[in-house]
């Protein structure tokens, strides 16, 4: 791996300062005004200028600092833990080499660059689908069902109905309980939900704040971290 | 630092777990959650809360696990309703409830009404002929005084009065002695006219009872 050069430090200093001055501008967009922290992004450039400089080191706290979420970027399109797992992997491949290759145009987007990789792959993957799905032989597709990954999804779903199992009888009130089943499961409007249930702003937010909160509590009581229940090990 | 406030109070872990983001904001929020833990910490309690509370759903579990205490509360509210509205109706019993025809004391009679005097008093004794002792009332003064003259062993004894018309049990009351005489307050205008009888017994039943007959008439 070649040692980062004086040009391409400048350069990434660069860009740094361009997305900088973007990343202000945006934050003033009332539509979207999320404020990104400079820091975290700082901390990723970092790990992208340094696998750039062949660390390999920082390749694995590259992967580690983003599994999770890329995971969550894929199983928010596909129920295929499977394919999000393969994918993931292959994003994380697809990153390392083009970061070893070079630096990143905005480095400061590193977030960004990697769950658009994340995102491209999922839609190539479900291109593909989409093409084999026109010569796919039912009886074949049934022969080769993975068993495996049904019983994965078994288990997280029994991991996941036991937790809120719990969740469910701690919360003492009735109308917490609705809350819980009518916005997370139903999806109703916030708004149609407290007129239904007479409940403020203030009071909804706080049902499930309350809720969350206990949810975590169970899930570090039960011993295991969330990644153990929705995400993966690559 | 991220405004984490506005990614909790516009419920964007919710919304971009649900597909309710627009492209541009899915794009956005993918950013910060790859670089805040917390945020995507809420993602995937979401997404837990979503899978477990639709495999207890497909289970049959769900509408157990929101209503227990449904039915509890229910219960619990079922009962309180029916106390209430007991309550309600003992009190409507009692404040409806007509005067007695017989009482101990003039106020008794005259509860819920406007304020009456007893103006016809009766001693009422036992003769040995026991005929029926004459009462003439008015419906300007419909209450009589009754002072029954018990023997003197029963004076400082509590006594149970009863008012008979035939065999029918009319009214009673428990009296005690005032002197040598039980005081009891007749409301006849509730009464027609005719023959009654007023047994005597002791509280404690040692005694035989005592009968006096009356004979009612109104002017």
């Amino acid at each position: 791996m070649p040692a980062p050069s004086l040009v391409s430090c400048l350069a990434t200093a660069l860009y740094a300062a361009r997305a900088f001055r973007e990343h202000s501008t945006r934050s003033r967009d009332p539509g979207l005004s999320i404020n990104l922290s400079d820091s975290t992004a700082h901390i990723a450039a970092g790990l992208a200028e340094r696998v750039t400089r062949g660390d390999t080191a920082a390749e694995e706290a590259l992967v580690k600092r983003f599994q999770r979420g890329v995971m969550q970027i894929l199983l928010s399109e596909t129920p295929d833990r499977e394919l999000a797992r393969d994918l993931a992997q292959e994003t994380f491949v697809i990153v390392i080499q083009r970061l070893r290759s070079g630096p990143l145009d905005d480095p400061l987007r590193l977030a960004a660059y990697v769950a658009q990789t994340a995102r491209n792959l999922l839609i190539a993957e479900n291109r593909r689908f989409v093409r084999r799905k026109t010569r796919l032989d039912p009886d074949a597709v049934d022969a080769a069902a993975d068993d495996t990954a049904h019983q994965e999804l078994a288990r997280e779903a029994d991991s996941a109905a036991g937790v809120v199992r719990k969740l469910l009888a701690q919360l003492k009130s009735e109308r917490d309980r609705q809350v819980m089943v009518r916005f997370y499961l139903d999806e109703e409007p916030k708004a149609s939900i407290c007129k239904d249930l007479q409940l403020s702003d203030l009071q909804f937010n706080q049902v499930l704040f309350r809720a969350r909160d206990r949810l975590r509590q169970l899930l570090s009581t039960a011993g295991f971290q969330q990644r153990d229940l929705l995400c993966f090990a690559l | 630092m991220i405004d984490r406030g506005q990614v909790l109070e516009q419920r964007w872990a919710e919304r971009y777990v649900a597909g309710q983001l627009a492209p541009e904001e899915i794009r956005e929020f993918e950013e910060i959650m790859l670089e805040h833990p917390e945020v995507l910490e809420q993602v995937e309690h979401v997404r837990t809360l979503k899978l477990g509370l639709k495999t207890l759903r497909d289970r049959g579990e769900l509408q157990e696990l929101v209503g227990v205490s449904t039915r509890n509360t229910q219960w619990w509210f079922a009962a309180a309703a029916t106390a209430v509205v007991c309550a309600f109706g003992l009190f409507w019993l009692k404040s409806s409830e007509a005067p007695p025809i017989l009482a101990a004391s003039i106020d008794q009679l005259t509860t819920g009404r406007q304020h009456v005097s007893a103006t016809n008093d009766f001693l009422i004794a036992r003769t040995r002929g026991a005929e029926a002792i004459a009462i003439e009332a008015s419906s300007a003064d419909p209450v009589v005084a009754l002072r029954i003259l018990a023997p003197a062993s029963r004076v400082d004894k509590a006594h149970h009065v009863e008012l008979f018309r035939g065999k029918e049990l009319i009214a009673k009351v428990d009296v005690i002695p005032g002197g040598d005489y039980l005081p009891v307050y007749l409301d006849t205008s509730r009464l027609e006219s005719g023959d009654y009888s007023l047994r005597l017994t002791t509280a404690d039943e040692q005694a035989p009872p005592m009968t006096y007959p009356l004979h009612l008439t109104h002017k």
